[in-house]
């Protein structure tokens, strides 16, 4: 069930499958909480607007029409709640989905998560969904490059992985490679 | 000429080039339109992942909305084969009389049983040299058909939407009276149809 699409796990969640649920909240819980630390709130409002983002998941499980753009919609949701939450405006219930018009009235920064931040931490979270799905000598090889503040030198990066140096350069291409095909399979 | 290659492109990206080979990449990618698009979706893909500083959620933020949900419990299913055998609670044959009133064969014996969550109240009464059960249950989903037999025979009434039945009579003898619910099957062994 691990490698199962989005909507096939929204749709055993419908019926209640609680496995399903686990598996999709731990598959968006980076992106899910990367938004409102993004937008500026702390440890625990990041938090708060995590559970409310759940809280609406479920609740609108049954009337998600396109279970397979799940990250753009909790991108999207997780976005209005951490402006609710920066405005103290708690509110108790969680609130459907708004339509674009009522979005745009909610805007009280647009300057805070404008789209293009959040297309590119969904894209972000996109790259790693298909880094997990890639074989553990490429990930380990790509998070070595990519991943870290600083790029791990070449011997490094051999002595860690315990590959020859000069295979490190052809590997790397092969990896970006296969990352690309994920991503591609992954757009449709 | 020959193609610049993935390595190539993505040497000239990370700066791994020396002097030389970086400015013959570049000669020859100023003239392979290509290999700029390849190269600029690569240095993309690179970007992205070097620019991400997200974060996992604490564990205990995780677990919490993980026991949002709550599982389903499965229906039932249909399981002829749950038996339960009922429990005889009260029989007024076994009761003292009030005080001036006599047993009399056209009295019915009412009959109280208890069936894990069901109950069964049963009334038995006796005419012209045949015997006539009738009863009532008590509980969820009664949709059903409850038989009545014993070695020599076998008969059968539907539970209407009261939860009441009336079986055809029968001879005297003891019997089995079996009542087959969607979920169980309750069970009265020895159903005692005697003067």
């Amino acid at each position: 069930m691990q490698d199962a699409d989005d909507a096939w796990l929204v749709a055993a969640c419908r019926q209640g499958d609680a496995t399903a649920w686990e598996i999709l909240i731990r598959r968006y819980q980076r992106l899910i909480y990367a938004i409102p630390r993004r937008a500026g709130l702390d440890e625990d409002g990041a938090a708060e607007v995590f559970q409310r983002v759940c809280m609406a998941l479920l609740e609108h499980l049954h009337t998600i029409e396109r279970p397979d753009r799940l990250g753009a919609w909790l991108a999207t949701t997780a976005r209005r709640e951490s402006w609710r939450q920066l405005r103290g405006r708690r509110t108790s219930a969680i609130e459907p989905l708004e339509t674009d018009e009522e979005r745009e009235v909610t805007i009280v920064d647009p300057a805070l998560l404008p789209d293009e931040q959040l297309e590119r931490l969904e894209r972000q979270h996109e790259v790693r969904l298909a880094l997990a799905r890639l074989d553990e000598r490429c990930r380990a090889l790509l998070q070595m490059l990519f991943y870290r503040p600083d790029p791990a030198p070449y011997d490094v990066v051999a002595r860690e992985l315990q590959i020859p140096e000069g295979s490190i350069g052809p590997t790397r291409a092969r990896c970006l490679q296969k990352l690309r095909r994920l991503l591609e399979e992954s757009a449709g | 000429m020959k193609p610049l290659t993935t390595e190539q492109l993505l040497d000239l990206i990370e700066n791994r080039l020396p002097p030389a080979e970086e400015a013959a990449v570049r000669a020859r990618l100023a003239v392979d339109p290509a290999a700029q698009a390849e190269l600029q979706s690569l240095a993309e893909l690179i970007n992205l992942m070097r620019d991400d500083d997200s974060v996992d959620a604490p564990e205990y933020v995780i677990a919490r909305a993980v026991r949002l949900i709550r599982p389903i419990a499965p229906a039932p299913a249909p399981n002829l084969f749950r038996r339960i055998v009922a429990t005889l609670l009260r029989d007024s044959r076994q009761m003292p009389l009030a005080a001036g009133l006599r047993a009399a064969q056209t009295t019915p014996r009412s009959l109280a049983y208890s069936a894990d969550e069901y109950e069964l109240d049963v009334q038995i009464t006796s005419r012209a040299g045949f015997w006539q059960v009738r009863g009532q249950i008590f509980g969820a989903d009664l949709a059903g058909v409850v038989t009545l037999a014993n070695a020599d025979q076998s008969v059968q009434a539907p539970i209407n939407e009261l939860g009441e039945f009336d079986m055809p009579p029968v001879a005297e003898g003891v019997y089995t009276l079996r009542v087959a619910l969607p979920a169980c099957e309750i069970v009265i062994e020895r159903l005692e149809l005697l003067p």
